[in-house]
């Protein structure tokens, strides 16, 4: 006797309907509370680690790189951190990884005006140092570490010993190793600059008729060995265009204008556009110190007491101004220490090339009656460094400077 | 009340293959009728479509054709399921579970209460001997041991009609006397068992009819005496001269003769008395006379080469 | 109501007893425990770690082990026979499913129960403050794999246990992105209606499983929630009558199978 069920197949159509309509009223406020942020075809939720315990390591470490991103875009970036970890734990030759995370690291952990945590900058170098560690034949980190001196930390002396040992590896991207004469020109290692482009130039002639990039390659490279001749002896041969000095007539002070706003300004003799100020304001004689060694061992820890706040002031018609608001961030600005630097630079390297051709990449046209540096033998810059305590910066006590 | 333990009017059950295999006929046209009160032997080699009847018989699975009733009511019906009981062939049980608990459990399927269950479970576990080894779990039991326990679940309900299906399967012959004296002990309470098998053993001897059943088609049913009935007689001499032998073959007898030692066997038609007349008148000694009849073995081979025929 | 208490109790009493979902439990119970040691890698994300760490080894060991249990749940009793000593006494075959249901449900709140206990210590122990959404977050998972449960069991009643871990696992993962893909799809204009509103109807027919991942506000407490309440208590309705919905279904089945 089979057993007759009409009864059930109604039921089971009304139930379908109720579960319908509860799914329909569950997914927006899904949508809006669960939702990730950066939506990637695959979720973020640890179902992938099903895939990692089945012993696909790499696969996993690949995924949750995946993850670390959408946390990265979701401005999570504390998580950013541990995923990191974990990735290049699980899978130490992850050369994305690396560089990727050394880049957020060393760029995105930004305050509110876009000026990045620069505490952060030892720990993406030391964690660069770890992957080259981990990875010693390949050329792809020792080009991000230079990278990282060449541009984010403006060291192009340090830069040049990077981009050197990953100009050695013969599969490197062609153009990358532009960089390497980029920084030995800054670098103020001219000869070297000059005999980089040339070595540069001849290769490239070898497969000039190959196909349009290669063709591009050597035009471009071409330009800038004449160029880069040019520049020299225009600006150091027999009527150097630098001499004689020009006097900056450089000045700068700071103003507390509300509790941790500080005011700078400040004179730089420069009349066209293109140069820049850079302003550091840190703990007292807390300079970071931007080598590898630095750090012993890789951390995510950054020193939490720590204030150290950069930032670069375009210099138009021979002023500079601009208000900085470290209020907002108490995380990056701390403010724990009793007493504070302003330090405040005009790095010529760093210059526009008609700025340049003035005063000399390496500052070789330029003089100041109070705030030329001649410290480093390789440049001459212009520093200024002005001194504020922590009650001045809280206003605590009004006092201007 | 039907006077029909079972009846089984023309049931066909047709499995049909999934994709592309010829459908099969498990059972077909069967009909049968089991009386209350009696042992009833359900025999036939493995495949032959025993086990195929019974889960229609339990409502397991679904006649494709014909019906089938269990105490009056249509098979499948949940009332019936109060007054039977069904042992399986090599039955598990969860095995995590002491003989104790494991009829504990069956009687709640019934809704017994306590402390009525308490009471029959002890009392069961008594009459199937296994009262020493109740509170150790099934995985220690020997095969022989399940097997009581399984006749112990069968009775938790205390059942008019007892289904077991080869329920002297892979036991020792100890334990095939067991379930012949509690099978014949049930008998005498007025219940009704519907034994199926595949072998013959003492058990099938206590058996009052017997259906025999082969490909699905039921090939002999019957009293057991009537399908046994109709053999011959045998008689055994000795110090026999070889002058007899033809005489006998003109009775109708097979003699064989080695060293003055005869054997005969001899149509069961009273023809033995001449037999053993001129056996006498030749100076043989008679040894011994005895009726032969078939076996159930003999029988049960007999049917089914009949049956394959 | 007897009789599905007593296949309820005598299921779980079997499940508890398989060596493999016990070690699975065991694992999980044992990689929580560990997990803080992990924490030299988180550096400030040391909640990230925690948490997310044993969220996932509890969902993942929940996952598997509803899966595991419920193939074999009617299939095994077919295959060894018990089913036969069970349906040949007064018991329906809906005291039957919905018994096995149970008892694979017990067996999920005995194991949430466990790892949850352990969790809970571990996150008090090396976070230093108790986080009662830790719990609920437990519970959500306690509900998506019972719903997990009810999928296998049903499709149990029909296929072999090897297609079954695939049809199961395949709902899963389907159950939990499909929701992601949905919003993906809602977001992009470029989306023809051709192409969203079947993937609507899917994403209310199929068992919906990222509803339960409620985790990650967890994590990151510093997210702010629209009408949390209204939602768990709905997620939670959800969860109920979709099973419901699969019990039925499978007693459907069930009814007419022959063993």
């Amino acid at each position: 006797m089979r057993r007759k069920s009409s009864g059930l197949w109604l039921a089971l159509l009304v139930i379908f309907l109720i579960q319908a309509g509860l799914q329909w009223r569950i997914h927006p406020l899904w949508a809006k509370n669960y939702a990730p942020k950066q939506t990637t075809p695959v979720g973020l939720s640890p179902e992938q680690l099903l895939v990692a315990i089945a012993g696909f390591r790499e696969f996993m470490a690949g995924i949750l790189w995946v993850r670390a991103d959408g946390f990265f875009h979701s401005g999570n970036y504390d998580a950013v951190l541990p995923v990191l970890r974990l990735v290049t734990w699980l899978d130490p030759h992850n050369l994305d990884v690396y560089a990727t995370g050394a880049w957020h690291m060393g760029y995105n952990f930004t305050d509110e005006a876009q000026r990045s945590d620069r505490r952060y900058i030892p720990l993406a170098l030391k964690f660069l140092e770890e992957g080259i560690e981990n990875n010693p034949n390949v050329w792809d980190l020792y080009f991000e570490m230079g990278w990282m001196y060449y541009h984010k930390i403006q060291d192009p002396v340090s830069a040049v010993y990077w981009l050197k040992k990953a100009d050695e590896f013969p599969d490197m991207i062609p153009a990358r190793r532009h960089i390497l004469a980029h920084a030995q020109f800054k670098a103020g290692m001219f000869n070297d600059a000059v005999q980089t482009w040339g070595r540069l130039l001849a290769d490239a002639e070898k497969t000039r008729n190959q196909d349009w990039e290669s063709r591009n390659l050597y035009d471009v490279r071409q330009n800038n060995f004449h160029d880069t001749m040019l520049d020299i002896f225009r600006r150091y041969g027999p009527e150097p265009t630098t001499q004689p000095p020009l006097d900056m007539k450089f000045d700068a002070t700071v103003k507390v204008v509300r509790p941790r706003v500080i005011l700078v300004e400040g004179t730089l003799n420069i009349p066209t556009i293109g140069a820049r100020v850079t302003v550091i304001l840190r703990d007292k004689g807390r300079k970071l110190d931007y080598t590898p060694k630095a750090l012993k061992t890789f951390t995510f820890e950054v020193d939490p007491t720590l204030t150290y706040m950069q930032d670069s002031i375009a210099v138009r018609e021979t002023r500079f101004r601009r208000e900085i608001d470290m209020s907002k961030d108490p995380k990056m600005y701390p403010f724990k220490a009793q007493e504070y630097e302003v330090e405040f630079i005009f790095d010529p390297r760093y210059a526009s090339p008609h700025i340049q051709d003035r005063i000399g990449s390496d500052g070789y046209g330029m003089t100041d009656a109070r705030y030329l540096d001649t410290s480093d033998p390789s440049v001459r810059m212009l520093r200024k460094v002005v001194t504020l305590t922590r009650d001045e910066i809280l206003m605590l006590g009004k006092r201007d400077r | 009340m039907s006077e029909y333990a079972i009846k089984i009017n023309n049931l066909t059950k047709r499995y049909s293959g999934l994709w592309s295999q010829q459908p099969v006929d498990a059972v077909k046209n069967l009909n049968l009728e089991v009386h209350r009160g009696e042992i009833f032997g359900f025999l036939g080699p493995n495949g032959a479509g025993k086990t195929t009847t019974i889960k229609v018989l339990l409502g397991i699975i679904y006649p494709t054709s014909g019906e089938a009733y269990v105490l009056g009511r249509p098979a499948g019906d949940p009332q019936n399921h109060y007054k039977i009981s069904y042992l399986p062939e090599n039955p598990y049980f969860y095995d995590y579970m002491t003989g104790r608990e494991i009829l504990h459990f069956y009687a709640r399927l019934f809704g017994i209460p306590e402390p009525e269950r308490s009471r029959r479970v002890d009392a069961l576990l008594d009459r199937v001997g296994l009262s020493r080894a109740a509170n150790q779990p099934l995985r220690t039991y020997s095969k022989g041991m399940l097997q009581r326990i399984g006749l112990a679940q069968c009775l938790i309900n205390d059942p008019e009609l007892l289904i077991l299906d080869e329920p002297t399967a892979g036991l020792d012959p100890i334990a095939h006397i067991d379930i012949r004296d509690l099978i014949l002990e049930l008998r005498s309470q007025g219940k009704t068992l519907f034994i199926s098998s595949h072998q013959l053993s003492d058990v099938e001897i206590v058996c009052d009819r017997v259906a025999i059943l082969n490909k699905g088609e039921l090939v002999r049913m019957g009293k057991l005496e009537d399908l046994l009935s109709g053999g011959h007689v045998e008689m055994i001499a000795e110090k026999v001269p070889e002058t007899v032998l033809e005489p006998i073959r003109q009775l109708g007898g097979r003699p064989s003769l080695h060293d003055g030692r005869l054997i005969v066997e001899q149509p069961d038609d009273g023809s033995i008395d001449r037999v053993i007349d001129l056996v006498r008148a030749h100076g043989g000694h008679i040894i011994s006379v005895k009726p032969y009849r078939r076996t159930l073995e003999d029988l049960f081979v007999e049917t089914i080469q009949g049956g394959r025929r | 109501m007897n009789a599905t208490l007593a296949i309820a109790g005598a299921t779980f009493g079997e499940a508890i007893r398989k060596r493999i979902l016990m070690v699975i439990l065991l694992a999980a119970l044992v990689i929580i425990l560990i997990s803080p040691a992990f924490e030299p890698f988180a550096g400030r994300g040391q909640r990230t770690l925690i948490l997310s760490f044993g969220f996932g080894i509890i969902q993942l060991a929940g996952t598997f082990i509803a899966i595991i249990m419920c193939t074999g749940l009617i299939p095994t009793e077919i295959e060894r026979r018990t089913i036969y000593t069970i349906l040949s006494k007064p018991v329906q075959r809906w005291n039957f499913v919905v018994g096995k249901y149970l008892g694979a449900v017990s067996t999920l709140a005995f194991v949430y129960v466990m790892m949850g206990m352990v969790f809970m210590i571990v996150s008090r122990i090396s976070l230093g403050e108790f986080d009662p959404k830790i719990a609920q977050g437990l519970i959500m998972f306690f509900f998506q794999s019972s719903l997990l449960a009810a999928v296998t069991l049903f499709f149990s009643t029909f296929v072999s246990p090897l297609v079954n871990y695939f049809l199961s696992g395949g709902v899963f993962l389907m159950g939990n992105l499909m929701s992601s893909f949905l919003e993906t799809i809602q977001r992009n204009p470029e989306v023809t209606p051709l192409t969203r509103i079947p993937i609507q109807i899917l994403t209310v027919i199929l068992p919906n499983f990222a509803n339960f991942n409620i985790q990650n506000p967890i994590i990151n407490p510093e997210q702010v929630l629209t009408d949390e309440f209204a939602y768990l208590v709905q997620t939670v309705l959800y969860a109920i009558v979709y099973i419901v919905l699969l019990l039925v279904a499978s007693v459907l089945v069930f009814n007419q199978r022959e063993m």
